[in-house]
């Protein structure tokens, strides 16, 4: 792999264009949510594929890298920051498996920028599929909390509207705590028609259920599995985001709660 | 029969939520075809468990691991990357109530008055927020536990 850095004229414009390809790779996967030891190892295979030693420093929202030629001559280094998009697992995917594609295959740099450059403009799941199938899934969540066909009914509209509203006010730019906390009232004051019209036999578990679906569960699992290998730092700011959310979640739940005067 | 017959509809149950939940989350067709029968499989374990009375935290222990197996054969055969499949798989069990819950304690503590009242809140409030920990902790370890296979 080192005749490849050789045969360039310039040692110094491939190291460069390499140094800006691998923070462009690392900063595209830490925004979109991966464990923070899948990018360390993510960018080690590639860095090996070309002959270039690598040290990657992970922080909450940039990535500090650092390059090196393997006989140490010369040096690069990068910071990388990260742009806010939320998680976005295929994303996350196509980039852990562009590291075995240029393992696999020898690519050039010139086309490992152009292909993280296409995964990076890719769009995401069609909005309404995924409205349906966040609907139907938190209404067979009040299934598995013990609720009945009715509540699965009302838990279902009441999902449609407040990830409705999600959906709309991301769009239009909203801060994202403001967003749950619209979002979780919405489900929660529609949800609990059950209870005011007496229409279920489990309205109390409808309303409960509700808002289920704005709890940040891939934030609370990366978190953990950042800390199982050790990532402390990653581990104390996904962790914090995470209760953050939630915490706007239930003032969101509570608040309904207090409009409509249930108890709880 | 009844015992076999709810856990093979929580387990149906299960793979919906899991997959409407990873699509919030952008997961691709090809990894959530997989976590939805992952998933099944996971939850019902914790399900049966639990029916047979076993403490919620090593049911989910229990259903973690199964989850992290799946998922390390799936991910080894299709070269899709392991977290992926399997944190999106776990997504049914992450528990949303207990975390929602401590934030209620926590408003129902600053209202309350009272020794009584504000003990018991602040009970209700740790226990939901260890609970919390604690499971999510679990989930993470299981699915962590399994090794690499060397080759399939």
């Amino acid at each position: 792999m080192r005749t490849k850095s050789q045969s360039m004229n310039n040692e110094h414009e491939f190291l460069k264009l390499f140094c800006v390809t691998i923070t462009d790779y690392a900063s595209s996967m830490l925004e979109c949510g991966a464990l923070s030891s899948t990018i360390e190892d993510s960018v080690h295979r590639i860095s090996d594929e070309y002959g270039i030693k690598t040290d990657v420093s992970i922080l909450p929202r940039r990535v500090l890298i650092a390059i090196w030629t393997i006989d140490q001559e010369h040096s690069y280094n990068n910071i990388g920051r990260t742009i806010k998009h939320g998680i976005n697992i295929s994303k996350v995917v196509e980039l852990s498996q562009l590291a075995s594609e240029v393992e696999a295959t020898h690519m050039s740099i010139s086309d490992l920028q152009e292909k993280i450059r296409s995964i990076n403009s890719e769009t995401r799941m069609n909005p309404n599929l995924v409205l349906v199938l966040t609907a139907m899934a938190n209404a067979s969540f009040c299934r598995l909390f013990g609720g009945d066909a009715i509540a699965m009914g009302i838990v279902f509209v009441a999902t449609l509207c407040g990830f409705l509203i999600k959906q709309k006010m991301l769009k239009n730019k909203f801060d994202g705590r403001l967003t749950t906390f619209a979002s979780a009232i919405i489900a929660a004051i529609i949800s609990s028609c059950g209870i005011a019209y007496g229409w279920s036999e489990t309205p109390h578990t409808a309303l409960a259920t509700s808002v289920l679906f704005l709890v940040p569960g891939i934030p609370f699992l990366n978190a953990m599995g950042d800390m199982l290998r050790g990532h402390h730092l990653c581990t104390v700011s996904r962790i914090a985001e995470a209760i953050i959310t939630t915490a706007c979640l239930s003032l969101g739940l509570c608040l309904a709660m207090l409009l409509m005067n249930i108890e709880w | 029969m009844d015992l076999i017959f709810s856990t093979i509809q929580d387990g149906i149950f299960a793979a919906i939520a899991s997959i409407g939940f990873g699509s919030i989350s952008n997961a691709p067709w090809k990894t959530l075809k997989h976590c939805g029968w992952i998933a099944a499989v996971g939850h019902a374990t914790r399900f049966l468990l639990m029916s047979l009375g076993l403490h919620i935290i090593f049911a989910v222990f229990a259903g973690a691991i199964l989850i992290g197996y799946f998922s390390r054969t799936v991910s080894q055969r299709t070269g899709i990357l392991f977290e992926s499949i399997a944190f999106v798989s776990l997504l049914p069990m992450i528990p949303g109530m207990y975390a929602y819950r401590t934030m209620q304690s926590f408003i129902s503590f600053i209202q309350s008055a009272g020794y009584a009242e504000n003990a018991a809140s602040i009970q209700m409030m740790s226990y939901n927020a260890l609970m919390t920990l604690a499971i999510i902790l679990m989930m993470a370890i299981g699915v962590m536990l399994v090794p690499k296979k060397r080759s399939l």
